[in-house]
């Protein structure tokens, strides 16, 4: 399985992000995705029409922007973007998102890391860790450890 | 109790959508719906983090279990979910 800091690297996290709408936030992981050179400027176009059809709010606290199918040719290579908001995004219908995840997924590489993801966020006490975490590190750390539980 | 498996055949992997459809799907339904891989491990099919956490890829083969009054018909809604591919174009 492909380590999660290949997938996702340190600079690729913002903590402590203040809060904004949840459109605000996709095209803020969307433009991280694009800067880091995962996806072509286009993919946030993509991010914005899968939100519209279905929201990308997982469950716990924890959403994860990605676009629909027909914009993968907009992806460069596989890669996660993480942005940490403590006091929540508003993804809708009474949901608040801590953690925003952009995923730009080319082939089937980053389901080990959302199977890792999911694995942790199904336990409350780990989305607070995750939603209090003051650095990157500790971002990665808790991923990586709440999946071995 | 009635149990069935079924074939992941999703280019990309089962997903999040996929997923979302198939706790869609099968939330209406009074019986309980699990969905086995593989290597035993046992996810509710009513929880999108459960299944997400499945990690499953194209090819991987899962045991659906459904246990209760609707199964008949539960079982009836996913064979046509795995038919349909969870209706991604492929």
């Amino acid at each position: 399985m492909v380590k999660t800091n290949e997938i996702l690297k340190m600079e690729n996290i913002i903590i402590g992000k203040e809060t904004e709408t949840k459109q605000e936030a996709i095209e803020r992981v969307g433009r991280m995705l694009v800067s880091s050179g995962y996806t072509t400027p286009n993919y946030i176009e993509g991010m914005r029409k899968r939100e519209a059809e279905v929201s990308t709010y997982i469950g716990n606290g924890i959403a994860i922007p990605h676009g629909v199918n027909e914009y993968k040719k907009e992806i460069i290579s596989t890669g996660l973007v993480v942005v940490q908001y403590p006091d929540g995004v508003d993804f809708g219908k009474g949901n608040t998102a801590y953690i925003v995840i952009g995923i730009a997924g080319k082939g089937d590489e980053h389901l080990g890391i959302l199977k890792k993801i999911a694995l942790t966020v199904q336990y409350k006490k780990n989305v607070e860790h995750l939603r209090n975490a003051k650095t990157a590190q500790e971002i990665v750390s808790i991923i990586e450890e709440g999946a071995k539980e | 109790m009635l149990s069935r498996k079924f074939v992941i055949s999703n280019k990309y992997g089962f997903h999040l959508r996929p997923a979302q459809v198939m706790v869609e799907k099968m939330t209406p339904f009074n019986s309980s719906v699990k969905i086995k891989r593989g290597d035993g491990t046992e996810v509710d099919a009513k929880s999108l983090l459960g299944l997400m956490s499945l990690g499953l890829k194209d090819g991987e083969t899962v045991e659906a279990v459904i246990m209760g009054s609707d199964e008949m018909s539960a079982m009836k809604t996913l064979k046509e979910l795995f038919s349909s591919n969870f209706g991604e174009n492929q």
